[in-house]
């Protein structure tokens, strides 16, 4: 059984690793590193949401246990060179949990890549992006673990499950941001992470200095929609001189985003999108950029689960709450 | 006791919902086309359905994919999630 939502010691971590239980782990790198080998996969993550909120630790160890539902399963690592190989890995039937080491090149493989996987949406590709504390952004790197003593900067890692033929995984998302109907269309030329000029309501603008003339909030992302998926696109920062963006995601070309609309109120907006904890849920995570634009620390969710700085739904997904379920077939 | 339920004494529309949640309309079925030529705006409930069409119809316009692998990749993923889906496919071809 799945331990309840809540943070372990890295005894209590270690005595289910050695009881041979299948698990993915969250939580800082001091204690990941304590950990002793076996089948389980981790990414440093010092933020959870728990029944009782949100809340930011580097003294437990967030866990979901696949063991009961795994009638197989297989542990791998890729790089930014053998990442297209991971649909091809997972099993007939069951699902795939990769994370991610921000920042590193296998993340950025990832995101622009992934959309061209051969059959990506045969089973959930799921999972999260290792992160760090918020203040340490660019001092200290994330790192993956693989059992131990196979920890990485750069590597990403995958837990490959086989469900038996009578169960069936399923992916959905929350989204709590929309199109503002007031936003003027926007195209890209280019495609990529790094945002110059664009066109908006079909001018061509530099998309920084737009933000900053019109007072944008960047703490908005952008929003697209994918055949009915909205699909965000955070924004990480201005140049202040050549306003170029950073962008959480790539965007894409013949693509028509819009600049989403304010949410007020995170928590109540989350508890309407999302009331109660979706039936046989097996694992959920939310952004990064949600807990700390949305003020979400001390505040619930329906859902549990580690605090990503990069959401795994088929694709990269950024300022998402995703959630797998597995059920009868 | 005696567990089995003669299909005479089932209902009429338990049956019918029975019998449409099993079955996902044939490769043929004219609107698999409509759907993945965008002909028809219908937005699946499901996240890896509409992520999916989307690929799907970026593929067609692209030519990378052809019309008959797009509705087989479509159909597939329909057969698979079927009880999920059952709505969107009730819906969708009105059942």
């Amino acid at each position: 059984m799945t331990p309840q939502p809540q943070l372990f010691t890295v005894p209590e971590v270690s005595e289910m690793i050695l009881r041979n239980r299948l698990l993915v782990v969250s939580g800082d790198e001091h204690l990941l590193a304590q950990l002793p080998p076996g089948s389980w996969i981790g990414g440093t993550v010092p933020y959870f949401t728990l029944p009782e909120g949100g809340i930011m630790s580097q003294d437990g160890i967030f866990v979901t246990d696949f063991t009961d539902l795994a009638s197989a399963f297989r542990l791998a690592t890729y790089d930014e060179n053998t990442l297209a190989r991971i649909t091809g890995e997972s099993y007939e039937n069951g699902f795939t949990f990769l994370i991610l080491p921000f920042g590193q090149p296998v993340h950025f493989a990832f995101a622009l890549q992934a959309p061209g996987f051969e059959n990506l949406y045969q089973n959930p590709l799921t999972g999260l992006v290792a992160g760090f504390l918020w203040e340490d952004f660019g001092k200290v790197p994330a790192r993956t673990y693989i059992g131990n003593p196979g920890s990485s900067e750069t590597q990403a890692v995958a837990l490959h499950v086989c469900l038996p033929e009578s169960k069936l995984a399923r992916m959905e998302i929350i989204n709590i941001f929309s199109p503002d109907e007031q936003s003027e269309t926007i195209t890209f030329e280019e495609e990529g992470f790094v945002i110059n000029d664009c066109l908006i309501g079909g001018k061509r603008h530099n998309l920084g200095k737009y933000i900053q003339e019109h007072r944008i909030d960047i703490r908005l992302p952008l929003i697209t929609d994918y055949s009915g998926a909205m699909i965000n696109v955070s924004l990480q920062g201005i140049d202040p001189v050549s306003g170029s963006i950073t962008a959480g995601r790539p965007v894409e070309k013949n693509r028509v985003y819009y600049f989403a609309k304010p949410v007020g109120d995170y928590e109540k907006a989350f508890e309407k999108a999302l009331p109660e904890v979706p039936e046989n849920e097996v694992f959920s995570c939310n952004c990064i950029l949600n807990y700390l634009h949305g003020g979400l620390q001390g505040k619930k969710t329906a859902s549990t689960g580690p605090i990503s700085f990069g959401e795994i739904g088929y694709i990269l997904l950024n300022q998402t709450l995703t959630y797998l379920v597995v059920e009868e077939s | 006791v005696n567990y089995f339920i003669p299909i005479e004494k089932i209902p009429a529309s338990s049956l019918k919902s029975i019998m449409q949640i099993h079955t996902i309309p044939p490769l043929n079925h004219p609107e698999w086309r409509k759907l993945v030529h965008g002909e028809i705006q219908y937005t699946f409930k499901s996240f890896v359905f509409q992520l999916t069409v989307d690929d799907v119809k970026k593929k067609l316009a692209a030519g990378t994919l052809t019309e008959s692998e797009a509705v087989e990749r479509l159909h597939a993923l329909c057969q698979k999630y079927k009880l999920a889906t059952y709505k969107d496919i009730q819906i969708l071809f009105n059942l």
